[in-house]
């Protein structure tokens, strides 16, 4: 993984012509990218339609790139791509990404296959979008808070707290009975 | 999950609220519930893969300052007038589409088909090429200009004095070769002055028993994959080109909008670029003196108007460096004064026909040497210059540069080259067979080099460099307008197919081919 200075070098690099820079750049955020877009998405195909368009879109622009931040400049080209899409494709202007949808979860791929996503979708669903993307990006895409502090271009210790009060709004948002029946469950865990 | 990245989590929430501990088996319920509940992405390396090779397989570089540079192209798009249009079809979605990728995937500066992060040439096994004897001068011809637009001037030179005031009624003559093929007018071809050549340069030593024949490597997709991509998608207006399978960008026609504007016509297969000019932006005698001779002499170029060569140099050359043309394999620019033979032939200079246009060549070099045409001229990249309206009015031959190589047998026998140049090398007595005037020139030491040779075959036009001597007419005659060089290809089988050929007769014997 590259550090923001070895990342910011390359974005450099690149900006001056350096395709090997930019290969590299590629390699080191293909998945990071697509798995944020398909967090957003729910749907194989279509988050790697959009990734296809983010990695163009950072292909026709690194030449305008001039943030010292490359990691929260491709994250914010990512974001706006999935949210043109869902607003090129929907009435509302207020849709930024499927959990926004009526029903986010009618496109996902292997929602049978998965239960614990079952319990919480409703609570994510609920959530604003940036308690959500916070959520995603620390648990689901295992980004260090420095590193989410730096794609969303604020301080480590905003994001934490951020962080916090997303948890904290996802308990609220969990039916007290569905928490009761996992915190049961997880003391029956720990008794066996 | 991990319990050191869980315990990681819980640290750095406790330092923001201390107060979180007391609740830390709910927050660990709540966090391994959501990490559970991650969604199994799929992720595809192959997706990665190929949309990696698709974002590079084109050496996209980038640009120093405002988007892509795609050194598979030859132009700098961004430095002609914006507002380029394509006419490729009458479809305004389709031009506005291809318009604004073809603008955002070029780049700003130099663009060419050459790269150095691809490998320019590629080796073949011997005689990979099948059968040089083909090229025979019957089968070998350069291929027409068949560039939409194009109105490129004719590579004729006349060849007496009577052709010289027929050139005249060309239609659109340039200065030297012109560009890019032409036809051969029967009303060109005067009475005949059959020429022998007899060697005097220095004794001749063929030592080499193998060398390098180079085929162009051309239309291999690369190049017009991006608009592909683009164009199998969509619906233009009343087609759906999605319904159709596996569409390749054969070609597209983009044009200057604006005074003395140029075309640029993009042929993907061949791999070669031509630029012309927009006539709709370009006036004429034509098109405004109707009857009014003063008018028609006021279009026509004075030999005293004629700037000097290195004048005209410069302004091609600032005009490709403008257009971002990579003049990296091309020799020293030369300007083509062949027209001045003619000139300095006819009897009526003051009403010689001096065309308009001056054409510059810059020689194109190959591993290097230096590239020939079949009649020994300098063979590369040709800029027409208007010299009217003191402008750029064409650019030919803007090609790739990647080659495949292959090693042919050459003929060592020296008896059996200067044979073949003492009857008029390569290409001799192709128009004529009987001359009425017999006359002896003097051949000097040839200089090995490749010779430009062109080869229609399974339905490809294929382009092959190959090595030939090529020998200096020393004596021309001030009427002589045949080919100041006699040309001599050396692979063992083109020999022996010319040698055949003459003996069969279909060589006249020194009649010196009057298509330069």
């Amino acid at each position: 993984m590259l550090n923001h200075e070895e990342e910011l070098n390359l974005a450099l690099k690149a900006k001056l012509g350096d395709s090997d820079a930019f290969a590299l750049l590629y390699n080191a955020n293909i998945k990071k990218i697509y798995d944020f877009i398909y967090f957003k998405t729910l749907n194989k195909e279509l988050a790697e339609d959009l990734t296809s368009q983010v990695f163009l879109k950072v292909l026709k622009n690194i030449s305008k790139f001039k943030s010292d931040n490359f990691s929260a400049w491709i994250y914010t080209i990512a974001r706006h791509t999935v949210i043109d899409y869902y607003r090129s494709r929907h009435d509302t202007k207020n849709i930024e990404d499927c959990w926004d949808l009526k029903d986010p979860f009618n496109l996902m791929d292997n929602l049978d296959d998965n239960l614990n996503l079952e319990k919480i979708k409703v609570a994510m669903k609920d959530l604003s979008r940036s308690d959500r993307e916070l959520l995603i990006m620390r648990l689901w895409l295992d980004l260090p808070f420095k590193e989410i502090a730096s794609s969303l271009d604020k301080r480590e210790s905003a994001v934490k707290v951020s962080f916090g009060r997303a948890l904290g709004r996802l308990r609220q948002n969990i039916s007290p009975v569905l928490f009761l029946l996992i915190s049961f469950s997880t003391i029956c865990k720990k008794i066996n | 999950m991990q319990k050191d990245k869980l315990n990681l989590i819980l640290q750095e929430l406790y330092v923001w609220n201390p107060r979180l501990k007391t609740k830390e088996t709910e927050l660990i319920e709540l966090i391994e519930l959501m990490v559970k509940a991650k969604p199994d992405t799929n992720f595809d390396m192959a997706f990665a893969e190929s949309l990696k090779k698709d974002l590079l397989s084109h050496r996209i570089l980038l640009d120093s300052d405002e988007g892509l540079k795609d050194d598979n192209l030859l132009i700098n798009f961004k430095n002609m007038n914006k507002k380029i249009y394509i006419i490729t079809g009458s479809l305004a979605l389709m031009a506005v589409v291809i318009f604004a990728v073809m603008i955002n995937k070029v780049p700003k500066n130099s663009l060419s088909f050459i790269n150095s992060s691809k490998e320019q040439f590629v080796a073949a096994g011997p005689g990979a090429f099948g059968n040089l004897a083909l090229l025979s001068p019957t089968n070998s011809a350069a291929p027409q200009e068949t560039a939409a637009g194009s109105k490129t001037n004719s590579a004729v030179a006349p060849t007496t004095q009577d052709s010289v005031a027929s050139v005249g009624k060309m239609a659109s003559p340039v200065l030297g070769l012109g560009g890019g093929g032409g036809t051969i007018s029967s009303r060109l071809m005067m009475p005949v002055r059959s020429y022998d050549y007899v060697y005097k340069g220095d004794p001749l030593e063929l030592t080499e028993a193998t060398s390098t024949v180079y085929r162009r490597i051309k239309g291999d997709g690369n190049l017009s994959s991006n608009l592909d991509s683009l164009i199998n998608t969509k619906t233009f207006g009343p087609i759906n080109l999605s319904a159709f399978s596996n569409l390749q960008t054969g070609s597209i026609s983009l044009m200057e909008n604006k005074k003395l504007g140029l075309n640029i016509n993009i042929d993907f297969r061949e791999e070669t670029i031509y630029i012309g000019q927009n006539w709709l932006q370009w006036q004429s005698a034509r098109d405004n003196c109707g009857d009014n001779q003063a008018c028609w002499d006021s279009y026509r170029i004075k030999i005293g108007s004629i700037p000097e060569d290195s004048i005209v140099i410069q302004k091609t050359n600032d005009f490709l460096a403008e257009k971002g043309i990579n003049l990296d394999h091309y020799g020293a620019a030369k300007v083509d004064n062949n027209w001045r033979v003619n000139y300095e032939a006819s009897t009526d200079k003051a009403n010689y026909y001096i065309p308009e246009e001056v054409s510059v060549i810059y020689p194109l070099v190959v591993d290097g040497k230096t590239v020939y045409d079949q009649n020994g001229n300098l063979d590369g990249l040709r800029v027409n210059y208007n010299l009217l309206q003191n402008a750029v009015s064409g650019v030919n031959n803007l090609t790739s540069y990647r080659f495949e190589t292959s090693d042919y047998n050459l003929e060592t026998d020296s008896a059996k080259i200067l044979g073949l140049a003492q009857k008029g090398g390569y290409g001799s007595g192709i128009f004529y067979s009987q001359a009425q005037d017999k006359v002896t020139l003097e051949l000097g030491t040839p200089t090995k080099s490749l010779i430009h040779f062109w080869r229609y075959t399974n339905n490809v036009n294929e382009e092959l460099l190959i090595p030939a001597l090529i020998f200096p007419v020393n004596n021309p005659p001030a009427d002589y307008f045949g080919s100041k060089f006699i040309t001599v290809p050396l692979p063992q089988e083109m020999v022996t197919e010319l040698i055949n050929n003459n003996s069969n007769g279909s060589s006249g014997g020194g009649i010196t081919p009057m298509m330069r």
